[in-house]
């Protein structure tokens, strides 16, 4: 068992004419398999070729909490997360989309480790961070 | 337009060897519609949108689950319901949801209230 603090904060001067300024802290409790990467994102139409395109396989971890940042700086590379294989044709084709991370954009939740998560990128090859921390 | 800066940190000093520290901050160009805090009642039998899948637009959210016993699962709404996301007593999450993508929570044995609020990029 290991502690991972997640603490979120969002602030804002002009989004509203009330000052935005909130903090948000988790401690977590953690376990099993942890793991901090960077992997390059390819089109559709390359993962298809090479069947890449899975970026965390559910049958590797049960719940994690996980952190996705597009460390691209182009704004056209926009890295797509989303769910494999709703179709039953046992590829690792993006078939169902949820997220969305432009250059610089990261997304932090805790996976529920149902299905296969798969990256697609929309023009270029962005390299996406990756943190993967078992939930205990 | 105004802009959102949300900075997240994660730390910890015994997930490894070495100590564990990353933040990750991003100022994000953010425009109308947007949902300041909100607070909404998750059932357990059926899914409650938060986000409208009508928005044909990219949009920041953030979600808290309040409850302090009970789970949220955390779905995209467009065409059917696609879970990806569980939320356990106290948790948060943060990403940008896909245009026309949608977004609902659903309590698991008992209902929760759930902490949200979006904002469309700009």
């Amino acid at each position: 068992m290991a502690t991972l603090t997640a603490k979120l904060t969002l602030s804002s001067t002009d989004l509203t004419s009330d000052t935005l300024s909130m903090a948000l802290t988790n401690i977590l409790t953690v376990a099993g398999d942890t793991r901090i990467f960077r992997r390059t994102v390819l089109s559709a139409e390359d993962e298809l070729f090479t069947d890449g395109g899975i970026v965390i396989a559910a049958a590797n971890y049960g719940k994690s909490y996980v952190l996705f940042h597009n460390t691209s700086s182009a704004s056209a590379e926009i890295i797509t997360l989303g769910l494999a294989d709703n179709d039953g044709s046992g590829d690792a084709a993006l078939e169902t989309t949820n997220i969305a991370l432009g250059a610089g954009e990261f997304a932090f939740y805790p996976w529920d480790s149902s299905t296969d998560i798969v990256a697609d990128a929309a023009s270029g090859s962005p390299v996406l961070e990756v943190g993967v921390f078992e939930a205990a | 337009m105004a802009t959102l800066t949300p900075t997240l940190t994660l730390t910890s000093t015994d997930a490894s060897s070495d100590a564990l520290s990353i933040t990750v901050t991003n100022p994000l160009t953010v425009t109308t519609p947007n949902a300041g805090l909100s607070r909404i009642v998750a059932a357990t039998g059926a899914a409650t949108e938060i986000l409208d899948d009508a928005l044909d637009a990219m949009a920041y959210i953030y979600i808290k689950n309040i409850d302090s016993t009970n789970y949220v699962s955390v779905a995209t709404t467009k065409a059917t319901i696609s879970q990806f996301a569980r939320l356990n007593a106290g948790e948060f999450m943060f990403f940008c949801v896909q245009p026309d993508a949608g977004v609902s929570v659903q309590a698991n044995s008992a209902t929760c209230v759930v902490e949200y609020a979006y904002w469309t990029k700009g």
